[in-house]
Order: C-alpha cells, then structure tokens, then sequence
C-alpha cells in the first residue's frame, strides 16, 4: 500500500475524562456511556428497572474502601497532562 | 518493579515500528519513518480520556479505562467517532503519565487497568514501552477488536489478565459493509481462541438493530460450540452514532425487546450470559 507521511499537528481533544453521557430514550431506556459511580448510584435512587444498576453496584462494594466516598471521587480530575 | 516479560516484550514489539504487522491489515509500514498504514499511527500513543467507570461487565468494575485514540477498523456505528480515528489526539502516553495514572486510578478503587480505543492493539509496542517503566501494575485487561495478527497477542500473552473481545459481526458481508474490515469471522474466531490459551476471556457483542439472525444468532451459536464457558456479555444500548445515519439499518435505536430476546436465546443454547 501507499505509504503516508506523519503530521506533526498535534490535536488535543476536550477533557472529558469526568462526563458521563446520559441519554433518555423515548421509549424511556437510560443509556449510559462513560458511567461513575455516582451515576448509578443517582440511577438506583430513581428506580431504573433491570438488574444492571444493581449487578455494578454490588460488585463495587465488595472493593471500594471508605476513601471513596462520592464526594471525593466528584471533586478529583484524574491527571490529564503529562507530569514535567 | 517491571516484569521482565513486559520489559522483553516491549523491545520485540519494537520490531513493529520498523515493519507493522499489528493488525490482520498487515500494512507492513515503518512507522518509526513516518510512513503510516491504515490505522494512520505514528509510534507514540496517545490518550484522549482516562477514568474509572462502571459500566462495564460487573466482574470489573470498577475498572480504570484508559482511552487511546487511533483504530485499525471503521465501524460506522463507533461511539467515540472521530477520537477513536485519529490518532493525533490526546495526551501522550509515557511511563511518567502510567504511573502517575495508576496511583491515580488504584486510590479510586479501580480493580484493574484496562485498555480500550480506538483500538490498543496497534498500540502495543508504546503500551509496552510505558508499562515496563511502571511499578506496581494492576492487572490488565485489554478491550479489543480483535482484529489483531497472532504475532501481536503474542506479544501480549503474559501481560494481559483479561481480554474483552468485540465479536461485532456474525459474518463477513456485514463486516465488510458496516466497518469496511474483510476476512473478519475467521480473524476473530481464531484470535479467540489464541486469547484464550493465555488469559481470561469475555466475549462482548453489541446487538445492532437488524442484525439479530445474520449477526447475534451466528455469534451465538459459534461460541456454543466452541468456546460455552467463556462468559458473554450482550450488550443492548445501541443508539445511532458517528456514520450510521448512513446505514439504513442501524439509524434507529435498538428495539427495547430485542436484547431480552437475545439473552433468552443465549441462554437456551447454553452461553454463561454476563452482565
């Protein structure tokens, strides 16, 4: 095949290491992309139907220790640069 | 302290740069030249998101997902659309940027590090090169297309703990036409039982809407026969993204009836249904 140079252009995309994507069907289905803890846990509160919500929340409390209380882990960004 | 497998790893996956064999494209370009296949990957890796999620099959979560932008396949359905193609996007991933990410990661109850895309495989070499200049990793679990040659889940056995496979189509004319890949039924019931040999495996299928007999029913029946242990995970969020508006078949949404009905079908033949 045809072989290409590389660009030196360098993009950066938009942070979004802390959005979850929620979008609301009309026929009421949740979809969920990029889901933290707190999103299910806000999902649990209202109820959705299905077993999802409480497999992975389930699975999270065998693991998550005391530290990781919502509100922490909501008011921490994960590194997004790279360290000097 | 780095595993000698993953620093010994690293220096073979370097053969990769000069002639790239990653993928079943077989591009065979130096890449360290400059020279760019299908995938249009330099050497360096790049991350366009990282974080802890739960969206993933329950035995992972929580599960520190590390996304690398660039990818060997073109689903028009792909949900991270243009990040998952170019990879000049994100921060550069190097051993520094690993490690601190792992801390990171790890005091957030992360179970694991998993690597997703894009696609990691036509990554492994700069993957390599970052985790064998890192301390304490977790285990890793690697999301994948499985489109990958044997010789590059060579490179992997030893270093992987978990493969998440993508079996995304249950024959080669949907392949061809939705993610323009060809040869994919064989590429990928033969990478799943490489990965196998080496590592836990789960089998993920994303159910399209229309594609419940041509697509989900052969899938289904191949991992019956030959791999029914394997936990298989269906998934039925489907909506619509990136170029599917162009696929009369998958604009619309999944119907809400199908993924039950798959699982049902799943389960009468046999399959270890997971999340």
């Amino acid at each position: 095949m045809t072989a290409r140079r590389v660009s030196r252009q360098q993009v950066r995309a938009d942070d979004e290491c802390t959005v979850s994507d929620i979008r609301i069907g009309t026929d009421g289905r949740v979809h969920v992309f990029g889901t933290s803890r707190e999103v299910l846990e806000a999902l649990a509160a209202i109820g959705v139907r299905g077993d999802a919500v409480r497999l992975r929340l389930a699975g999270a409390s065998v693991t998550m220790g005391d530290d990781h209380s919502p509100s922490s882990a909501r008011a921490t960004r994960p590194p997004d640069n790279q360290p000097s | 302290m780095p595993s000698v497998s993953t620093a010994t790893r690293a220096a073979k996956a370097a053969d990769h740069d000069r002639k790239c064999l990653l993928c079943e494209h077989r591009c065979g370009v130096n890449r360290s030249a400059g020279e760019l296949g299908r995938c249009k990957a330099g050497t360096e890796a790049r991350v366009f998101r990282h974080r802890v999620e739960y969206g993933e099959e329950p035995q992972l979560v929580p599960s520190h997902l590390v996304y690398l932008s660039g990818c060997d396949l073109r689903c028009a359905f792909c949900i991270a659309e243009e990040k998952a193609f170019d990879p000049r996007i994100g921060t550069l991933l190097d051993a520094p940027f690993l490690q601190q990410a792992i801390v990171w990661g790890r005091e957030r109850g992360a179970r694991n590090l998993q690597w997703v895309g894009g696609e990691p495989t036509i990554h492994i070499p700069a993957i390599l090169r970052a985790l064998s200049g890192c301390r304490d990793t977790p285990p890793i679990v690697w999301k994948s297309d499985f489109h990958a040659t044997p010789e590059a889940l060579e490179l992997l056995r030893g270093v992987v703990d978990i493969h998440v496979a993508d079996f995304k189509f249950g024959n080669d004319t949907c392949a061809e036409r939705i993610a323009g890949v060809p040869r994919y039924v064989e590429i990928v019931e033969r990478n799943l039982l490489l990965a196998r040999e080496s590592a836990d495996l789960i089998v993920r299928h994303l159910l399209l809407p229309g594609h419940f007999e041509c697509c989900f029913l052969p899938v289904a029946r191949w991992l019956a026969e030959h791999l029914p242990e394997i936990p298989f995970s269906i998934r039925d969020g489907y909506l619509p993204r990136w170029q599917a508006r162009h696929h009369a078949d998958l604009a619309d949404p999944l119907p809400a009836d199908i993924g039950p009905l798959a699982r049902r079908e799943a389960a009468l033949l046999g399959l270890n249904v997971v999340g």
